[in-house]
């Protein structure tokens, strides 16, 4: 069932007197940004991490520098203390090259006695007197 | 007695009349060789290869055992019959130094035969003394087979083949060197001079000096380097053995060494190396 003229004209009326409690206005946006961010936190991961981060530093306000310069040095103080010492390296001592090579023991070879060309033929090693 | 040139000829159907037969003993029977004359006609020079006793030789012909006193070189294996009666015909030996690499050689039956090289070792054994390598026209002859020249000389005696027509053979100087020995003094000597050295050197460098030796009186000293003696030049330890071997007791020979920087030259008088 439509709605007569006559009843839309008094809704009309009716609307046109509300208005909303003081101080809703203000409170609506911040409201919203901090419903956003808390959804925002519940998300896992790094970014989830990043977002709380920044939802905890934006919370800070101008003190988050203090904060941020605070973190910087501590950091680099760890980075510094942690690090390894540089190795400290012993210089090796010169030693002088061998240009001296000792030649490699000679293979022992036979001298035969008589002229004897079996393969079966033995002969002495060592040192031979004439 | 008088007809050991005689039965010479016929011993051997296709050698001349300087040749023979001879034949040694070994583990399965008689091994034949030839034999043949040299200088006065009453000596026969023939080769007993190392499988034969070759002290118990004999000269054959026609069948017959001709009477002959054997002398052997134990390092060549070289063996010398000495006969009575009348002479054969000779062959001459030839002058020393006229072989080399490509020198042309004939058998008696006139086959040809070339020199190819001296064998110095063989499977990595040093050779008392070196040994020609020759090819031949035909198949190798037997043992003892004279090897002439082109004046008709003996230029070596063939020792042992080495293939179809490859062998060796031992130069006309090593038997002259034991035919003169028999032929002088009745046996086969050998020189000793007391020095000492290692057959892998790759120089001929004397390592001991034997004190009172001959070449100790000469002054020949440990380190030096052996560059001739006699008239053989010596690259290596295998040339100096060889030299060694024409040492003759007695007599005096020349030899010239290198100590540092200096060659000196000496005279050592070898002596008679004592049996062992």
């Amino acid at each position: 069932m439509k709605p007569s003229a006559e009843e839309i004209g008094a809704l009309l009326a009716l609307k046109r007197h509300e208005r909303p409690e003081e101080g809703f206005l203000d409170d609506f946006l911040r409201d919203f940004h901090q419903r956003r961010r808390e959804e925002e936190a519940l998300k896992a991961g790094p970014a989830g991490w990043w977002h709380r981060l920044s939802s905890w530093a934006s919370g800070l306000g101008a003190s988050k520098w203090a904060y941020g310069a605070g973190l910087a040095y501590a950091g680099a103080a760890a980075l510094f203390l942690l690090s390894p010492s540089p190795v400290q390296v012993q210089p090796t001592p010169t030693v002088p090259a061998k240009y001296q090579v000792e030649p490699a023991e000679p293979t022992a070879v036979e001298q035969l006695d008589a002229v004897d060309l079996r393969p079966s033929s033995q002969g002495t090693t060592g040192e031979q007197e004439f | 007695m008088a007809l050991v040139a005689v039965w010479c000829i016929s011993a051997v159907a296709d050698a001349a009349e300087s040749t023979c037969a001879a034949s040694f003993p070994g583990s399965s029977g008689e091994v034949q060789a030839v034999a043949f004359a040299v200088g006065d006609g009453r000596h026969y020079v023939s080769v007993a290869l190392p499988e034969v006793q070759a002290d118990g030789g004999k000269l054959r012909a026609g069948g017959r055992v001709l009477p002959a006193d054997v002398f052997v070189d134990p390092v060549s294996r070289l063996v010398v019959f000495r006969t009575e009666g009348a002479p054969g015909q000779a062959l001459a030996l030839a002058a020393k130094g006229g072989l080399g690499v490509g020198t042309k050689l004939r058998l008696l039956s006139g086959a040809g035969v070339q020199a190819t090289g001296w064998i110095k070792q063989i499977n990595g054994k040093m050779l008392p003394l070196s040994l020609l390598k020759v090819d031949y026209t035909n198949s190798p002859p037997a043992t003892g087979s004279p090897l002439l020249d082109a004046d008709g000389a003996v230029a070596a005696v063939a020792f042992q083949s080495s293939g179809q027509k490859t062998g060796y053979a031992i130069p006309a100087e090593v038997v002259k060197r034991v035919v003169e020995d028999v032929q002088g003094s009745g046996k086969v000597s050998r020189g000793w001079i007391g020095v000492k050295l290692l057959p892998q050197s790759a120089t001929p460098k004397v390592t001991t000096v034997q004190a009172g030796s001959p070449s100790a009186r000469a002054g020949i000293q440990a380190g030096d380097v052996l560059l001739t003696v006699g008239a053989r030049p010596l690259a290596d330890y295998a040339d100096a053995v060889n030299a060694f071997y024409f040492l003759k007791p007695g007599v005096p020979s020349s030899m010239k060494v290198k100590r540092g920087e200096k060659e000196i030259s000496v005279s050592v008088t070898p002596e008679e190396k004592s049996a062992e």
